[in-house]
């Protein structure tokens, strides 16, 4: 009924994973596919941007905690951008922000995967 | 028994008729009564009697078990017989009886008593013999009922019957001359003949005859077709004119009617043995493909169905060997599910993809491929290590309806040259016959499995119905209403009540991440957990905190559960909650006639182990003041979302609380629903949803 897309940008080291739609029960698997196409690739400093996303459910959220340890355990880290106050809030109510790094923009979270304090 | 006995004397009833009949007409010739003139009514009884005595005859004969046979070798038979047995009856009575008829006129003429006896025997032999091939000939017209049989029999009866009493009255011969007076019943005979030779040329039969019968047949309908001929000469002319001319109408129109059905049935042989082998083979076709469309209906077994394809084409293609390669259920590699004189090693030399390269050819084609002379160099390019020596071999896809590749049906003979267009389409409609088959395997598979998960999913949806509370609280001072609308699929919605006393209440509320089965398992799990953890601890943090230290470990990565925890003090108007990522507790202060949603910090239980979770989660306390209500719900109800994908949110939440706040909490809860349901213009959820509602009496 909704359609879900992921496209995916590396740049440099980084892979970035633009999300467009609704994801939920039905699409996650897409968004794991992809998710588990880069770290395949040995490629573990991820960014998802939330731009175009209009919708997330809970198995949506679980994604990102089915990942993130092994990505951790790389030295790498899956931050997370560009959420729509509808998507925040999803996250912001199950107490993601005190787990993943959501940022405002791209930039600010490539930038963080750059110049690491 | 007595029946049995009854029936057949009352059958041979008949012949007190046709006997004494026979005498008296024999009298009439006898006593000369019969040669007075023209409009000699003696005359005109006598030919009556004749033709009763046929319908009588007619009437006797067809009951008789030859006569009612519609097995067609049966009928000819009974026609060889009944033409032989006449033949070798006048033979006899001619040399016993030496008859000696008078022809210088017509009708002839008879003197001596033995010549009338002659006649008068040899016209009774006639009357029985031509109404036996009457009814023969109609059981072989009517082996294939076509719309006009009837009509062109009847019209045949009536104008000879016409024919007849025509002859009668002018005494013409019927040798289709048309002198004189002859013209009238020469005239009606031949329209006659018409419709007996439009009769004639209903021998259908012969179409479904083996090529071998056909060959037997057409030898023998020479000789029958001999035998006829000489048959009317021979045997009837003279005496059965002399005795009756209506009789002689009727025996000189069957004979006409035996004689153009059995030079038409000669021709038709004669015309059908070219094709014979042909129509052997689609016949054997059509068969061998029903054979197989039945069994497809009854057998859903892939091998043993490829089986009976590979023996079929045997038989009907005349192959020397016939294989059937499938697909792997991963779909990447061929493998030999049926052959049929193939050896063991050429089997396994065929499976480790000896055809490799023919395979890729049909695989990229998707169409017939066939090789009608095998060479020594495609032999060595394609058949290099097979045992067996091909001459000539055909592979045909095994396509489903969306092009779904199923396998590849071979076929092969040792002779060059032995496979022509026809055996190509044939072993096509095989492979057709064999994807209808596999998709049948494929679609009973699916739907096996979705009655599985249908069943699961209702064993889920009642383990979930049965872990939620099946009573409300009873607290003084306080009303309780709980609502649990279950989505199609069964959500992870779950929330509990535990009261140690009636001084204290837990309410529990929770959703459980995922759907169907687990969900229902995991929430099984939170209660057992929680339960026992509330027994232990009295604050919700600490409740929450270890349920969380237990939960993570068993929880997949993927999963997590939201719970809220609220302990209320009846005694003293308390309440304190704690939220590990479940939605907010929505408060309708009464004093302030606000709506607050409270959102104390907290991660949902499964994301961390525990250092995380412990120090985000905090406690918060609240008194309840008279008139205040309190919402606990599940983002089944603040997400409930209309077909614009907009979520009907707290905000309409809050409004439709605070604006109906003072009804009875019953009424409230009914109220809100109905909001929520007119907000979503439909009356069912993609998501469970569950809400409590407590208050405060004032």
């Amino acid at each position: 009924m909704n359609g879900f897309k992921v496209t995916r940008v590396d740049k440099d080291d980084v892979t970035i994973l633009y999300l467009a739609g609704f994801l939920d029960a039905h699409t996650v698997p897409d968004f794991e596919k992809a998710l588990q196409e880069a770290i395949n690739e040995k490629r573990y400093k991820i960014i998802v941007n939330f731009k175009d996303l209009d919708y997330i459910s809970s198995a949506g959220l679980g994604v990102f905690m089915g990942f993130i340890e092994e990505v951790r355990a790389n030295n790498g880290d899956i931050k997370l951008t560009d959420m729509s106050p509808r998507v925040f809030k999803v996250f912001d109510l199950l107490g993601f922000p005190a787990l993943f790094e959501i940022y405002e923009r791209e930039e600010q979270a490539m930038e963080k995967f750059l110049k690491p304090e | 028994m007595s029946g049995f006995r009854l029936q057949i004397l009352k059958r041979h009833l008949f012949l007190l008729g046709i006997l004494p009949i026979g005498l008296i007409t024999f009298a009439f010739d006898y006593l000369h009564l019969k040669d007075l003139g023209y409009f000699n009514s003696l005359e005109y009884i006598h030919e009556s009697l004749v033709a009763v005595n046929v319908v009588l005859i007619y009437f006797y004969l067809r009951r008789f078990r030859v006569f009612t046979d519609r097995h067609v070798k049966k009928n000819l038979q009974y026609l060889v017989v009944n033409l032989v047995a006449v033949y070798i009856l006048i033979f006899i009575l001619k040399q016993i009886l030496k008859p000696i008829f008078i022809i210088t006129d017509f009708p002839p003429e008879a003197n001596r008593f033995t010549t009338i006896l002659y006649a008068n025997l040899v016209s009774f032999i006639a009357s029985f013999s031509m109404v036996g091939f009457i009814l023969s000939l109609r059981n072989l017209i009517l082996y294939k009922y076509k719309k006009r049989t009837k009509l062109y029999l009847n019209f045949s009866v009536i104008l000879i019957v016409i024919t007849a009493i025509l002859t009668v009255a002018f005494k013409e011969p019927l040798d289709l001359s048309f002198n004189g007076k002859g013209i009238y019943n020469n005239g009606v005979f031949s329209v006659a003949l018409v419709f007996i030779f439009l009769l004639s040329t209903r021998n259908s039969w012969i179409t479904y005859l083996t090529r071998k019968e056909k060959y037997y047949y057409l030898f023998a309908s020479f000789l029958f077709l001999w035998g006829v001929s000489y048959l009317f000469d021979y045997a009837y002319e003279l005496p059965v004119a002399y005795h009756s001319l209506a009789l002689g109408v009727f025996v000189n129109a069957t004979w006409f009617f035996l004689f153009f059905y059995s030079i038409l049935a000669t021709l038709s042989f004669l015309l059908q043995l070219p094709t014979a082998r042909v129509f052997e083979r689609k016949m054997r076709e059509v068969a061998s493909l029903q054979n197989l469309s039945r069994a497809i209906s009854g057998e859903l077994n892939a091998d043993k169905l490829a089986k009976l394809t590979t023996e079929l084409i045997l038989q009907v293609t005349g192959s020397n060997y016939a294989w059937i390669e499938l697909f792997e259920q991963d779909g990447k590699r061929l493998k030999v599910a049926a052959a049929k004189n193939l050896s063991v090693r050429d089997i396994q030399k065929l499976d480790k993809g000896i055809l490799k390269e023919f395979d890729a050819h049909i695989l990229r084609d998707r169409k017939p491929l066939a090789f009608n002379e095998l060479n020594k160099d495609l032999g060595q390019k394609y058949f290099f290590g097979l045992n067996i020596s091909l001459g000539s071999l055909v592979g045909v896809p095994i396509l489903g309806i969306n092009n779904q590749f199923f396998g590849i049906l071979y076929a092969a003979k040792s002779a060059s040259f032995g496979f022509d267009p026809d055996d190509v389409n044939l072993l096509e409609a095989f492979a057709n016959q064999v994807a209808i088959a596999l998709e049948n395997a494929h679609l009973l598979q699916k739907s096996l499995e979705r009655e599985r998960l249908e069943r699961e999913l209702q064993i889920a949806r009642e383990v979930q119905l049965r872990l939620l509370p099946q009573n409300k609280p009873h607290l003084n001072h306080y009303a309780v209403e709980t609502l649990t609308i279950t989505a199609y699929e069964v959500g992870g919605d779950y929330y509990d009540f535990i009261s140690k006393s009636n001084e204290h209440l837990d309410i529990v509320i929770g959703d459980v991440s995922g759907k169907g089965t687990s969900a229902a398992f995991y929430m099984a799990e939170t209660k057992g957990i929680i339960q026992s953890f509330a027994q232990y601890y009295h604050s919700p943090l600490e409740i929450l905190s270890h349920t969380n230290r237990v939960l993570s470990e068993s929880l997949e990565k993927k999963s997590f559960i939201t719970l809220l925890v609220a302990h209320i003090d009846v005694q003293n108007h308390q309440m304190r909650f704690a939220r590990a990522g479940h939605c907010p507790v929505l408060q309708y202060n009464a004093a302030e006639h606000k709506v607050h949603l409270l959102q104390p910090p907290g991660i949902a239980v499964g994301l961390d182990h525990g250092a995380i979770f412990d120090r985000m989660l905090e406690e918060y306390r609240i008194a309840l003041q008279p008139g205040d209500v309190f919402l606990f719900y599940t983002d089944g109800l603040s997400e409930a979302m209309n077909k614009h994908n907009e979520e009907y949110g707290e905000e309409r939440l809050a409004k439709v609380v605070r604006q109906n706040h003072h009804l009875p909490l019953e009424q409230l809860k009914q109220t809100i629903i109905d909001d929520v349901f007119r907000f979503t213009g439909r009356r069912e959820l993609h998501d469970d949803l569950t809400l409590i509602l407590l208050k405060r009496q004032t």
